[in-house]
C-alpha cells in the first residue's frame, strides 16, 4: 500500500475511523492550541462524528473535542 | 498564619464546584487588571491557616497562547502563591497531567486534586494514587467536588504543603532537548534579569519559541547566544509537546489500569443529541425550554414587582399633600425602581437557565450543532443562544455572549443582538398594527414580519462587521466537549446571583435616574402641564417639535417623535406615551396620526433605532465605549434607512 | 454488555407508546384542537416524538444506537416536563396574590409522569 497516499486531512476521515495525527499545518496559535488540547503530532485519534453538518467530532487523549471543518483540513493523520 | 492559595485547572473540570466548597459564601469577582477576565478570590480559614484563594481560568496548558493562560501563568511566576492546587478530572489524566508538568516546570508548590473520582471509579478506573505521588513528587488527593468528598483530606494537605518542600523531579525530554536545556541553563543562570525565573522553566519557553518569553530574550545581552543555542532543535514547540505527552504516556503506564468501557451516557445522549437530522430540531426545543422558562416562569414575579410598586405610587399619591412632591415619589422614583426591578426575574432565570445548560455539558453541543450555520453568516456557534435569547429580552440575550472566547465573534455577536425583536417591542407593533390594518391576518402578518426583518438585518450586519470591521477572518473552531453532568441546582443558584447582582446595582443606579429624566421633562414647566397632565405643554413636547423635521420626511407627526424619545428608556414606553399624548385611548390616536405605510414604517423603525438604555448599559460593560458607539449609530442611521425604503417602495407599488 | 431480549422488547413497546402519545399531543397543540393552541411548543413535542420513533427499530435490534435515542426521548420529556412544572408553580403563586386564575395543568407535565417508570427502567438496565 502507498503510504503517501493513506495519508489524508482530518476533516476527510469516517465515523469510526482511527488515525495517528502526522503533521498540523496551521499557525503558531493554532498549533499551540491544538497541543494543550492533546492534538499533537504521533497521537491516535478516533473520529466520533462526521458529517457534512458542521464540526468533526473527535475523540484524543481521552477526551472529545469537537473541531471546525477549516481546522480540521490542517490536520493531516496516518490511517491506522 | 496567612497563605495565598491558587486553583487552577482545565476547563470542565469542576474547579468552581471546588472553589465555591472552599470559600462557601466568601468570594469576591472581580477582574484581572487591563482584561475583561472575571477573577474570583475567596477566603477561607483551614484548619487555623487563613487561605486567601484565587481562582485562576481555566487553561489546557500555560503558553502564551491566550489571555487566560497568560494570567494564570503570570500570577504563578510574579505572586509567587505559596501552593498552587492543580485540579485534574480523574477520568482523562492524559490531558490533564499536560497542565500539571507545565507547572512543576515552573517549580510551583503543587498539590494535586484528582476530582471527579467518583466517576473515575464507576467507569472501572484504578488509579494507583501513591505511585502517582511518588512519580510527580508532589501529594496527590482524591476529591469528589459535587459531594463534598475529600475536601477536608484536600485542606490538611493544602496547609501541609504550605510549609512543605516538594521533592524535585525532572523528566527527560530526550537526550537531544536535554543537552539544549542544559547549555540554555547555564547561560540563564548568568544573566541577573532571569533571576525569578526557574531557569529550567525558561530553558523549555526558549525551545518552545514562547512570544512572551522570546520577547523577554531580546533584552538580555546573552539574546543571540541562547536563540543560537535553542535552534538546535527544529520545531521545538511540537518536539516539546509531543515529548510531554510521551513522558505522561509513560507516568500513566504504571498508574493506571483500566477497563474497556461500553457506551457510557454520554455517548448515548452525544448519538442523539449531535445527530445530523435530529440535531438542530433538539437544540431548537431546548432553546424553547430555556426561552419559556426565562420568560414564563418569571412573568408572575414580574408582575408582583409591578403591582407593588403601582400600589406605593397610590399610596404615596395619596398620602403626601404636596402634589409635585406626590408626583415626584411616584412618578419618578418608584416608578423609575420598579422599572428597574421589573427586569429582574427575567434576567435571573435566565442566569439560573444558561448554567444549567452550561453545566450539564449541553451547551458546547449546542455550538457544534449550530456552528456550520452561524459560520456562513461569520458568526460563531454560540453566537445562536445569544440571538435567542435577545428575542425576549436583548438584555440576557447580550450577557449569553459571554460564553463565547473569542472577543471578536462576542463583539459581533453583542452588536447586532438589538436587531433581535426583544418582547418590550411587542405592544408596539400590536397597537400599530391593530389599527392601521384593515383585517387582523394582515396585522398578524405585520407583526410576524418585524421579527423576520430583525433576524434578516442582524445576518447582514454580522457580515458586514465580519467583512469591514474584523478584517474579514471568520472564527475558527475548536471546543472541549465535556461529559454529560446532572447539573447542580445550588451552583445554577449561586451563578444566577452572581452575575446578576449587578444589574439590580449598576444599572438600577442608571435607569433610575433616566427615569427621574423623564418625569422631569414630561412634567415641566409644572403650572403649564398641569403636574404632568397636559405633556403637550411640557419639555417633552417641545423636544417632540425640535425632533419633528427629521420625522417630517416619513410623514410621522411631534407625537411619535416624543415616543420614539421616551423609548430610548424602554420601548415599551412608547405605547404609554401615545396613550398619554392623545389623552384617551392610544388606538384612537393612533388612528389618525398614520396611514398604512407610514404606520408599518415606523414599526420597522422602533424595532431598529436604537438600543433601549439599559441594554446600551449592557453593551458598555459587555463590549466597551467603542463599540457601543459603533452600535448606537448603526442602529440610529440604519432605522432612517430601512424606513425609508420601505415608504420609497411602499408609495412606488402605489400604497400609502 | 449486551442488551437482553427482553429487555429490549419491553424498552421499545413502551417506547412505541410514548411516540404515539407525543405525536398526539403535538397533533393537539399546533392545531389548537382540545388544548390552547400553542404552535411552537407543539412542534417541540413533534421532536420529542419523533426521537422515540427513531430508536425503535434499533432497540428492538437490541443495538446502543437505538437505546440511545430512546434515552435522549427521555431526557428532553423529562426536561419539558419540569420546565412546565415550575411554570405551573409560578402561576399558583400568581394566583394566590390574586393576579391571575387558577393555571391550568399542561399536557406536558403528565407525559413526563407517565415516562418515569421507563426511565427508571431504563437506567438500570444501562447501570
Amino acid at each position: 500500500m502507498n503510504m503517501t497516499n493513506n495519508i489524508i486531512p482530518l476533516a476527510f476521515m469516517a465515523p469510526g475511523e482511527r488515525g495517528q495525527i502526522v503533521e498540523i499545518r496551521g499557525g503558531y496559535g493554532m498549533a499551540k492550541r491544538l497541543y494543550g488540547m492533546g492534538l499533537t503530532p504521533n497521537s491516535v485519534i478516533e473520529v466520533i462524528v462526521s458529517n457534512p453538518a458542521g464540526p468533526i467530532l473527535v475523540n484524543v487523549r481521552g477526551s472529545r473535542v469537537a473541531i471546525g471543518k477549516g481546522m480540521a483540513m490542517k490536520i493531516f493523520v496516518r490511517r491506522i | 498564619m496567612k497563605a495565598k492559595v491558587a486553583f487552577i485547572g482545565n476547563p470542565n473540570v469542576g474547579k468552581t464546584e471546588l472553589f465555591n466548597r472552599f470559600t462557601g459564601q466568601h468570594q469576591h469577582v472581580g477582574n484581572w487588571p487591563g482584561v475583561t477576565v472575571e477573577k474570583k478570590v475567596g477566603k477561607c480559614v483551614c484548619y487555623g491557616n487563613e487561605l486567601e484563594i484565587v481562582d485562576l481560568p481555566g487553561t489546557y496548558s500555560l503558553t502564551a497562547y491566550s489571555i487566560d493562560e497568560l494570567i494564570a501563568r503570570n500570577f504563578i511566576i510574579e505572586e509567587k502563591p505559596d501552593v498552587v492546587v492543580d485540579i485534574i478530572d480523574s477520568t482523562n489524566l492524559e490531558r490533564n497531567l499536560y497542565l500539571t508538568l507545565s507547572l512543576l516546570e515552573m517549580d510551583a508548590n503543587v498539590v494535586v486534586a484528582l476530582n471527579m473520582w467518583d466517576i473515575a471509579r464507576n467507569k472501572g478506573m484504578e488509579i494507583d494514587v501513591k505511585k502517582l505521588e511518588e512519580l510527580l513528587g508532589v501529594p496527590v488527593v482524591t476529591t469528589v467536588a459535587i459531594t463534598g468528598e475529600g475536601i477536608e483530606k484536600l485542606k490538611e494537605t493544602i496547609v501541609k504543603a504550605i510549609k512543605g518542600k516538594r521533592r524535585k523531579i525532572e523528566w527527560s525530554y530526550g537526550k537531544d532537548v536535554e543537552e539544549v536545556i542544559k547549555e540554555l541553563q547555564e547561560i540563564i543562570s548568568k544573566e541577573e534579569k532571569f533571576k525569578d525565573y526557574p531557569s529550567r522553566w525558561l530553558a523549555i519557553k526558549i525551545i518552545e519559541g514562547d512570544e512572551e518569553i522570546i520577547k523577554k530574550i531580546e533584552e538580555s545581552k546573552y539574546k543571540d547566544e541562547l536563540l543560537k543555542i535553542a535552534s538546535r532543535i527544529k520545531d521545538g514547540e511540537t518536539v516539546i509537546a509531543e515529548r510531554r505527552y510521551k513522558i505522561i504516556g509513560k507516568i500513566i503506564e504504571e498508574v493506571l489500569k483500566k477497563e474497556e468501557e461500553e457506551w457510557s451516557f454520554s455517548d448515548m445522549l452525544d448519538h442523539v443529541f449531535l445527530h445530523p437530522i435530529f440535531g438542530i430540531p433538539i437544540f431548537l426545543a431546548l432553546m424553547y425550554v430555556a426561552f419559556q422558562f426565562t420568560f414564563s416562569f418569571s412573568a408572575p414575579f414580574s408582575d408582583m414587582i409591578d403591582t407593588f410598586f403601582s400600589w406605593l405610587g397610590e399610596i404615596a399619591k395619596n398620602n403626601i399633600s404636596n402634589a409635585m412632591m406626590a408626583s415626584f415619589i411616584s412618578d419618578a422614583v418608584l416608578a423609575g425602581v420598579g422599572s428597574v426591578l421589573v427586569f429582574v426575574p427575567p434576567i435571573f432565570s435566565l442566569f439560573f437557565a444558561l448554567s444549567l445548560l452550561e453545566n450539564s455539558g449541553y451547551l458546547a453541543r449546542a455550538a457544534v450543532v449550530m456552528d456550520r450555520i452561524m459560520h456562513k453568516i461569520g458568526l460563531h456557534g454560540k453566537s445562536i443562544i445569544s440571538m435567542i435569547m435577545g428575542f425576549g429580552c436583548n438584555i440576557p440575550g447580550i450577557l449569553a455572549a459571554r460564553t463565547i472566547e473569542n472577543k471578536r465573534d462576542r463583539i459581533i455577536t453583542v452588536m447586532i443582538n438589538p436587531l433581535m425583536s426583544c418582547s418590550a417591542r411587542l405592544p408596539v407593533y400590536i397597537l400599530l398594527a391593530g389599527v392601521i390594518f384593515k383585517s387582523s391576518a394582515m396585522a398578524g402578518a405585520a407583526v410576524f414580519s418585524m421579527y423576520l426583518l430583525g433576524v434578516g438585518l442582524a445576518i447582514i450586519m454580522a457580515m458586514i462587521f465580519r467583512k469591514f470591521l474584523f478584517g474579514g477572518e471568520p472564527p475558527t473552531f475548536i471546543i472541549e466537549l465535556p461529559r454529560y453532568m446532572f447539573p447542580k441546582i445550588s451552583n445554577a443558584a449561586r451563578d444566577m446571583w452572581e452575575k446578576g447582582k449587578w444589574f439590580i446595582i449598576k444599572a438600577g443606579t442608571f435607569i433610575f435616574l433616566v427615569a427621574i429624566i423623564v418625569w422631569f421633562l414630561s412634567s415641566f414647566p409644572w403650572e403649564a402641564t398641569h403636574g404632568g397632565v397636559y405633556i403637550e405643554n411640557s419639555y417633552a413636547a417641545l423636544l417632540g417639535h425640535a425632533i419633528e423635521p427629521a420625522l417630517r420626511p416619513f410623514g410621522w407627526r411631534w407625537q411619535a417623535g416624543v415616543a420614539l424619545f421616551f423609548g430610548f428608556l424602554a420601548k415599551e414606553a412608547i405605547v404609554g406615551t401615545f396613550g398619554a399624548l392623545a389623552g384617551e385611548s392610544a388606538s384612537v390616536a393612533v388612528a389618525t396620526w398614520f396611514t398604512p405605510l407610514t404606520g408599518f414604517a415606523y414599526m420597522a423603525f422602533v424595532l431598529i433605532y436604537f438600543p433601549c438604555v439599559a441594554t446600551l448599559i449592557v453593551m458598555l460593560r459587555e463590549i466597551g465605549k467603542k463599540y457601543t458607539l459603533i452600535t448606537i449609530t448603526y442602529t440610529i442611521s440604519l432605522a432612517f434607512i430601512v424606513a425609508g425604503l420601505i415608504e420609497l417602495i411602499g408609495y412606488a407599488v402605489g400604497i400609502t | 454488555m449486551k442488551i437482553g431480549m427482553k429487555e429490549s422488547r419491553i424498552v421499545a413497546s413502551y417506547a412505541v407508546m410514548a411516540a404515539i402519545a407525543y405525536l398526539l399531543v403535538a397533533i393537539l397543540e399546533i392545531t389548537g384542537v382540545k388544548i390552547t393552541r400553542d404552535i411552537l411548543g407543539g412542534l417541540a413535542l413533534f421532536v420529542i416524538s419523533a426521537i422515540y420513533f427513531a430508536g425503535i427499530k434499533e432497540t428492538v435490534a437490541r443495538s446502543y444506537k437505538g437505546i440511545s435515542f430512546i434515552f435522549g426521548g427521555i431526557i428532553l420529556s423529562l426536561i419539558f416536563g419540569i420546565m412546565y412544572l415550575f411554570i405551573f408553580l409560578a402561576g399558583i403563586l400568581e394566583y394566590m396574590i390574586g393576579n391571575a386564575a387558577f393555571p391550568s395543568i399542561r399536557v406536558e407535565i403528565i407525559l413526563a409522569l407517565l415516562i418515569t417508570p421507563l426511565a427508571y427502567y431504563l437506567y438500570r438496565m444501562i447501570k
